[in-house]
């Protein structure tokens, strides 16, 4: 029954010390005034009183005080009841999991619910209340919520506009958001927790945390959190796997009911993303192997390409790319070029001289494969004593490095390359060795291939009437190696005007891929003439820059200058999410192509086809699509391909319940806690939990204010300002001053 | 009794045998010392030029050839091939930028660029081009007050810095500890340096003079005081000059650090 209070508070302006302060002034003031009066008697004590008084309501007069009465009356509790909908208590046998427990809590307080004082809600993926299903059917836990932001939810029940008295949490008190608590919410908060029967038993990785950067060809870590609970001492095997194999494998030993933390190694060999597993062995008793295996996604970046420069002789053509190569802060550069051959006269001692010997075995064996673009400009090999180590050249080229022969007396057939492991993976075929090199002299203007005109080394300006006009100002080549046409798939991107090889132009610019690796070819020492020459005659020297940018990244397989490209918006899908797709649908020459297919594996199971689907590109090649990602957790592969499509492919992940599952244990200490510290009460499980009026607290409602400030009318200040005045005239009659 | 006899052979005489043996000990000489190839560029040019610059008088006598003679010894030291034909360009000439590397040299005063020929200049050092200008007249001031002066109004941003033997290009060939011509001259050189790399060097020391060679092939003017070594070592500059043209820092490169140093008495 409602109950009626009052409560009566005076407050004064600027607060009581100050309005006291003000009256123990004036009152001062009042006695030392009388003190100088020189009446006697009863005049005197008039005085006195009438100046006191006036004080006093002066004093009153300043502070304006202000009698408030507050009204309120007790009203029946309003409850809100939050049930965990999430994947942490969906595990288990059917009938004995804490969702069945919990459903039957649900069950049992729907029967007592009264309109108006109590509230039934979920969380798991966010807050919401419980209604009613499919008729008959009454509320239904699903157990399928992926994120337990339990505090978030309390909070936001506490402040709503309902204002429940008290709130009561039903869940394992594993709140996935990182908060250890809700904050102060000014009502009790009573708990329901659960105790496992049989008792959890569970090994599990509960956390996964790959470095932050992850760079190409860079031993990187991760650091990996398993638990055991139940099991007793464990002896586990953690394991790091991509793709089905192994990459990196550790023992470690994790007491009862505590965890342990573990560091294991990868190196990755591709840019962009990858994804890696890892997988601890799951226990023939492990009640909850969701958590055995957790998959991650990293993304690769190089951290710097590591260019090497070999140039057989100094030359403006070395010297300008030498320049590029150095301005350009994301280059690691390693040069060596060769300033005096075995028959020049150097007229000094070798110690007068700043030669280092040319470390060939170093380069071309040790370090080779720490290199991501190999350069040999105009340089040959023979005098080296290199023979030796072009089969390893050639091996690292179809492993993935990447080689580009620059042309010049000293390359191609000059530089004895014809029949050897070199010009096995160029993508051009050389003249016959022998002699000097074989050279198409005079100048010339190169002429691009339109066909290829998409390719990134053609592709040099973003509007392409623009590129063409700064092409065409560039001043004229200067003699160009020949080249006996295409080999090894090659492309051709730039060819001679006017000079023929097997029937057709000559290459002079050709592009190819060898194994993993990609090889160009330029079959001339001039391209330097594309700085200062076209500069003094008002070209655009940037394209030189351009042109070597471009050549670096392709060679070096840039992400973003592949043939196609796809991209998901997220890394991590909830099961049976939506995953929107964006492609770029291309064939291995760049040229735009309008049909592809879209296929949905599982990662490092290609021979898989979980879904597919046909896409339809633009002119232009673009296309965007959503996809729905597949039911069951797990690691996948989104693949692009198609008849004459540049393959490609993006991993990424589904995860049951998110980082639900990672720690299954019921949080009973948390619970606890947040029940003592809000003034509520802690059950250990649904059965325990009473009915849901003994949960209910009364709550004192406000029913209104009063405020009555007397002081405050124009009354009271005419009554001040009239005792002030017969003061001052009975003072004046009585003859005082 | 007669009858055919077979012709009698002809004796293998030593004389037949020797001159077999000098034919074929000739063709093999000949191919033995074929030059291996050389890095000349594929184009019409024989290889690096250095042009003169054209401004004021042009030089005379032996004076004229001294690019050839520099040529030459780039030729002879280093794998760089060059061109031995002499040639000159005006700096407002469009042709000047084909060839990155401009020689200037004079003994007097001359008289100050056109606009056109301090913007073909400035345009030479910013496009990545080297000029080197050489005074042979080091003691005289006329030719120093006229490059100052130049060099101020055609790169007003700019003051000559001062290349001490820290400097890359006195390691970018030979080990330096100085410049030298055919006069001592300032322990020295300067230089107008844009984006950290030395666009123009100038030299006080007549390097010219020192590389001179009359018809000859003898040293024109004397050389002091160090004479004939003093000569040696104003080529290797000339060497230097050029290769740094050409190669900018790359002895300055950490992976040649370790090796200069030991050669210098630095390090461990």
């Amino acid at each position: 029954m409602p109950s009626a209070l009052t409560h009566v508070s005076v407050q004064v302006a600027g607060g009581w010390p100050v309005a006291l302060g003000v009256l123990l002034t004036l009152f001062a003031l009042a006695f030392l005034g009388g003190r100088r009066l020189t009446l006697q008697g009863s005049r005197r004590r008039w005085l006195l009183g009438l100046r006191w008084l006036t004080a006093l309501v002066l004093g009153v007069l300043v502070a304006q005080p202000v009698w408030q009465m507050e009204h309120t009356r007790l009203e029946p509790g309003r409850v809100a009841v939050l049930f965990d909908d999430t994947a942490s208590l969906a595990w288990g046998t059917p009938g004995k999991r804490r969702l069945d427990r919990a459903q039957g809590l649900l069950d049992r307080w729907s029967e007592q619910i009264e309109p108006g004082s109590v509230r039934l809600f979920r969380v798991g993926d966010g807050l919401a209340r419980l209604r009613s299903g499919d008729a008959g059917k009454g509320l239904r836990l699903s157990g399928q919520g992926s994120q337990s932001h339990l505090f978030d939810a309390l909070g936001e029940l506490a402040e709503g506009a309902w204002s429940p008295s008290s709130l009561v949490l039903v869940s394992d008190g594993a709140d996935t958001s990182g908060k250890s608590g809700p904050g102060e919410l000014g009502i009790p908060v009573h708990t329901v927790g659960f105790v496992d029967d049989p008792p959890l038993k569970d090994d599990a990785v509960a956390s996964v945390q790959p470095d932050a950067r992850v760079y190409l060809h860079t031993q990187a870590r991760v650091s990996v959190q398993v638990q055991s609970t139940g099991l007793g001492l464990r002896q586990l095997t953690v394991q790091l796997g991509r793709g089905g194999q192994v990459v990196d494998e550790r023992r470690v030993e994790v007491a009862e009911g505590d965890a342990a933390r573990v560091e294991l190694q990868f190196m990755p060999r591709d840019l962009g993303r990858e994804s890696y597993t890892v997988r601890i062995a799951a226990h023939e008793d492990d009640m909850v192997p969701q958590n055995d295996a957790v998959p991650f996604v990293v993304d690769v970046v190089r951290e710097r390409l590591r260019v090497l420069h070999v140039a057989g002789a100094p030359s403006w053509d070395q010297r300008f790319l030498r320049g590029f190569l150095k301005r350009d802060p994301s280059l690691d550069l390693i040069s060596f070029f060769i300033l005096r051959s075995t028959h020049d006269i150097t007229m000094s001692d070798p110690s007068e001289l700043a030669l280092i010997p040319f470390p060939t075995d170093e380069l071309f064996r040790e370090h080779l494969d720490s290199f991501d673009v190999v350069i040999l400009q105009n340089f040959n090999y023979g005098p080296y004593r290199m023979a030796r180590y072009l089969p390893l050249i050639r091996d690292y080229v179809r492993d993935g490095g990447a080689l580009a022969m620059i042309g010049g007396q000293l390359s191609f057939d000059g530089g004895g390359y014809s029949h050897t492991p070199i010009e096995e993976l160029l993508p051009v075929r050389l003249a016959p060795a022998g002699g000097k090199a074989k050279v198409v002299a005079g100048r010339f203007a190169p002429r691009r291939v339109k066909v290829h005109a998409h390719h990134p080394l053609l592709d040099l300006h973003p509007d392409p009437g623009a590129g063409a006009r700064a092409f065409a100002g560039l001043a004229k080549l200067d003699g160009a190696n020949r080249l006996e046409g295409l080999a090894n798939h090659g492309v051709v991107l730039w060819e001679h005007p006017t000079a023929r090889a097997a029937g057709r132009a000559m290459p002079v610019l050709a592009v190819g891929e060898y194994g993993r690796g990609r090889t160009l070819a330029l079959g001339t020492d001039s391209v330097w003439r594309w700085t200062m020459p076209t500069a003094g005659r008002g070209g655009d020297p940037t394209v030189y820059d351009r042109f070597w940018d471009r050549a670096l990244r392709w060679l070096s397989r840039d992400p973003q200058l592949s043939p196609c490209q796809l991209t998901t918006d997220a890394e991590h899908y909830a099961r049976g999410a939506k995953m929107t797709v964006k492609a770029l649908v291309r064939a291995n020459d760049y040229t735009p192509r309008e049909q592809g297919l879209l296929t949905v594996h599982p990662l490092g199971d290609a021979g898989t086809t979980l879904s597919e689907r046909e896409i339809h590109a633009d002119p232009r090649g673009h296309a965007s699509l959503v996809l729905q990602v597949p039911a069951t957790s797990g690691a996948y592969e989104l693949r692009l391909s198609g008849e004459g499509v540049s393959e490609v492919s993006e991993p990424f992940l589904v995860t049951e319940g998110g980082l639900e599952l990672a720690d299954p244990r019921v949080r009973v200490e948390a619970l606890r806690k947040l029940a003592e510290n809000s003034g509520g009460k802690h059950f250990e499980s649904p059965s325990a939990a009473p009915d849901l009026d003994k949960l209910l607290v009364p709550s004192r409602v406000r029913a209104g204010v009063e405020r009555f400030a007397p002081m405050s009318s124009l009354w009271a200040g005419l009554g001040a300002a009239l005792l002030f005045c017969l003061e001052w005239w009975l003072r004046r009659r009585w003859g005082e001053r | 009794m007669s009858g055919h006899s077979a012709k009698p052979r002809r004796p293998f005489s030593p004389s037949r045998l020797s001159w077999v043996a000098w034919v074929v000990s000739a063709f093999a000489w000949a191919w033995a010392v074929q030059p291996l190839p050389r890095a000349s560029a594929l184009g019409g040019d024989e290889g690096l030029r250095i042009l003169r610059v054209l401004h004021g008088p042009a030089p005379t006598g032996p004076r004229a050839e001294v690019t050839r003679r520099l040529a030459w010894e780039i030729r002879k030291r280093t794998s760089i091939e060059t061109d031995l034909n002499q040639a000159g360009v005006r700096l407002d000439d469009p042709a000047v930028y084909d060839s990155p590397l401009l020689y200037w040299s004079g003994e007097a005063a001359f008289e100050p660029l056109s606009a056109a020929e301090r913007r073909g200049l400035r345009r030479f050092a910013q496009y990545g081009g080297f000029v080197l200008i050489d005074n042979a007249s080091p003691d005289a001031g006329g030719f120093d007050q006229s490059v100052r002066r130049m060099l101020a109004a055609t790169f007003p941003r700019q003051r000559l810095r001062s290349l001490d033997k820290s400097h890359t290009l006195f390691r970018s060939f030979y080990l330096l500890n100085r410049p030298v011509g055919r006069v001592l001259g300032p322990d020295h050189l300067e230089a107008i340096v844009l984006g950290g790399r030395a666009a123009v060097a100038y030299s006080r020391h007549d390097l010219g003079g020192a590389w001179a060679r009359n018809d000859m092939g003898h040293p024109e003017y004397p050389v002091t005081p160090g004479g004939s070594s003093q000569r040696e070592q104003a080529i290797r500059l000339g060497v230097n000059l050029v290769m740094y043209a050409l190669c900018l820092d790359y002895k300055d490169d950490q992976v040649h650090a370790p090796f200069i140093l030991r050669r210098r008495g630095g390090g461990r």
